[in-house]
């Protein structure tokens, strides 16, 4: 009668036992079977890996000396087929030297017994073997779960940098006015580089460097480029921008995770830099009349840190030359490190930019860079961006990717006054023509709507309201001068109206908008309006090429009452 | 060669002030959020770093946060022995707006 087996043992294994003398194979079938395990045989190696294939059992005892394949072979042969999954295979021998012994494990066997032994000994060894299987299994079976969740990861990122790339959609960085160089250190950079044009042709450039890289700094991303892009497209300044993206993180981003950014405008004319720089390095500007640059350094802490009531959203100007090159780099530049483990520095950065001087130094800067660094690994995210000014298209009618929307044309009519401390505040041009886009779509005439608009808008501010002299511009240095005597004038202005009137009406096949922008100063003069009038073309003045910009896309414009009217159809 | 950053704490009533070793970095994280703990508007702290030789931005995040965790406006930190090299990233983050830096 045969031993029951232990109720709460192991569960039953099967065997593989290979064994040219049949006395052992009975006698070892009788031992496992008596511990509850089921016993495949086989009489020499050939049959045991055929057995094996066949049968996959759990572990495998294997007789060395056999005729033909011998169990050193049929142990590499098993090991083969069993694969990643790990069979314990122990030999059975009586051969007792060191070498045999060497043999066996090198073979693939997992441990060996010594002919004869004992009941007690099998039983043990088989345990030990079976203990590292299950531990095999395991580690199998964590790979396998580690295989997936490798692969789940990838394809989640994979589609997560697709979402990403169209969130942050680099806008005109491509442009032959800009060169750049960005290199992620992870998928998801942390540097940001966007840039768009205005409607009225303006230039806005975003270079930012979130706290950390990786997914943090891209799920900041996003909104970000959200927010820059919308107002870009809506005609907003830096200032407008700073505010808006802070109020956003702020909100939004753990204390702790922040964005060193650095905003830049440049004017439709290339003429003017509007700068705000928040954390970044000095950006620099290089030309003919000062190779040594000139810096706007950082004035305000990251973007993400203070609430909006503490934020200052002052930008700096600086009048650009035609063959000037503007500069802006996050600190992977200044901070990269060669094999020595020194910085790239500003210094250096310096030296390339002053002695390439209107030339431009953006190759100088890349060649310098890579010899410095040779092939030491990349520490941080790198951004550099170098804009020629000189170089802005003259034309701002840039085709929107969007799809254009337009509503039926419909008679309507909106009017607004701003007093002082709402023109300190507020933009008037978005809101504007935010309005006319919700009232009547005309995506496609957005930047025609908004340079007639932004003319006789800043006309009635500059010099009706804030009664500034337009010649100052035109002096050298002048844009800077003037700008900084605008914002005088804006912030000590205690009365007057900014009134504008938009009136819309149906017109044959489509359309016509009325503009109307009145101010309670002096209003327009009727020299300077016929004067652009007159001359369209060749205006020598760059205001009066204002206006004259604005005849060539308005069908009418005249005087009305304190203000000026433009009138612009559509069909 | 390891490194090995480390954060020393020496509270004196309300006072408290952190030396930050070597690195002061992501690595110290941890370490330098106890060392301020429990904080609140009540406690006052110095963070010295005469002995900080390298400093990243990750530093200037848990800075803030510090900031936050001690009152926000209120918060009393003033941020001391800064080498050359230290004054300028706290100048260029323009920390100075935020915190008592010298």
């Amino acid at each position: 009668m045969g031993v029951t087996p232990v109720v709460a043992g192991p569960p039953a294994l099967r065997f593989l036992v290979a064994d040219d003398d049949a006395i052992n194979r009975v006698l070892l079938r009788a031992l496992l079977e008596q511990a509850g395990h089921a016993v495949i045989e086989a009489g020499d190696g050939e049959q045991a890996v055929e057995a094996f294939a066949r049968e996959r059992p759990d572990a495998v005892l294997l007789d060395v000396m056999m005729p033909g394949l011998d169990g050193y072979e049929a142990a590499r042969r098993i090991k083969a087929l069993a694969g990643e999954c790990f069979v314990p295979i122990l030999f059975l021998t009586a051969l007792g030297d060191e070498a045999s012994l060497q043999r066996c494990i090198e073979a693939g066997g997992d441990d060996f017994l010594t002919k004869p032994f004992s009941r007690a000994i099998l039983e043990t060894r088989i345990r030990a073997a079976l203990r590292i299987r299950d531990m095999a299994a395991r580690l199998e079976r964590q790979n396998a779960d580690l295989r997936t969740h490798q692969a789940r990861l990838a394809e989640e990122q994979r589609v997560a940098e697709q979402v990403f790339s169209r969130f942050v959609h680099h806008g005109c960085l491509r442009a032959p006015f800009i060169r750049y160089l960005a290199s992620p250190v992870a998928l998801f950079n942390g540097d940001l580089l966007l840039a768009a044009r205005q409607p009225s042709g303006g230039l806005l450039v975003l270079i930012g460097d979130f706290a950390g890289h990786g997914l943090p700094a891209a799920l900041g991303a996003m909104p970000v480029a959200e927010v820059f892009h919308a107002g870009a497209a809506a005609g907003y300044g830096i200032g407008e921008l700073v505010a808006e993206i802070n109020h956003r993180l702020k909100d939004r981003l753990p204390t702790g995770l922040f964005f060193a950014a650095c905003l830049a405008e440049i004017d439709k004319d290339g003429r003017s830099l509007a700068v705000w720089n928040g954390g970044l390095p000095d950006v620099l500007v290089c030309g003919r009349d000062h190779p040594g640059p000139r810096r706007l350094v950082s004035r305000h802490p990251p973007l993400g840190v203070l609430p909006n009531e503490r934020l200052d959203r002052r930008v700096e100007r600086l009048g650009l030359g035609p063959d000037d090159r503007v500069y802006l780099y996050t600190d992977g530049i200044t901070e990269a490190r060669n094999a020595a483990g020194e910085l790239f520095g500003s210094a250096r950065l310096e030296m390339a930019v002053s002695a390439a001087c209107c030339a431009g130094a953006f190759d100088l800067v890349r060649t310098a860079l890579s010899a410095f660094r040779r092939d030491t690994d990349q520490q941080d995210d790198m951004t550099l961006i170098e804009i020629a000014p000189g170089r802005l298209p003259v034309t701002p009618f840039e085709s929107d990717a969007r799809e254009p929307r337009v509503y039926q044309p419909a008679d309507w009519r909106v009017a607004l006054e701003f007093d002082p401390q709402t023109l300190r505040q507020v933009d008037p041009l978005p809101v504007c023509l935010q309005l006319v886009m919700a009232l009547q779509g005309l995506g496609e005439h957005r930047e025609r709507l908004y340079v007639i608009l932004a003319e006789l808008v800043n006309n009635a501010i500059d010099h009706g309201l804030l009664r500034l002299d337009s010649t100052l511009k035109h002096r050298p240095g002048g844009f800077t001068e003037y700008y900084a005597a605008r914002t005088a004038a804006l912030a000590a202005l205690t009365e007057g109206t900014l009134r504008i009137e938009l009136v819309h009406t149906v017109h044959t096949r489509g359309g016509r908008l009325t503009l109307r922008v009145e101010d309670s100063g002096p209003g327009f003069d009727d020299a300077w309006l016929s004067a652009a009038g007159a001359d369209a073309g060749e205006s020598v003045l760059p205001s009066g090429r204002g206006l004259a910009l604005v005849r060539t896309l308005a069908s009418g414009l005249r005087r009305s009452g304190h203000g000026v009217e433009a009138v612009y159809e559509w069909c | 060669m390891v490194m090995v950053s480390q954060v020393q704490v020496f509270p004196e009533g309300d006072l408290v002030t952190i030396r930050i070793n070597g690195h002061f970095g992501f690595p110290v994280y941890r370490q330098f959020r106890e060392a301020y703990e429990p904080a609140g508007p009540a406690r006052q702290y110095v963070v010295d770093l005469q002995a900080t030789d390298y400093m990243d931005s990750s530093a200037l995040g848990m800075l803030l946060v510090l900031r936050e965790r001690a009152g926000g406006e209120r918060a009393r930190i003033r941020i001391v022995n800064c080498r050359p090299e230290i004054r300028r990233i706290l100048d260029i983050a323009r920390f100075g707006q935020l915190f008592q830096i010298g």
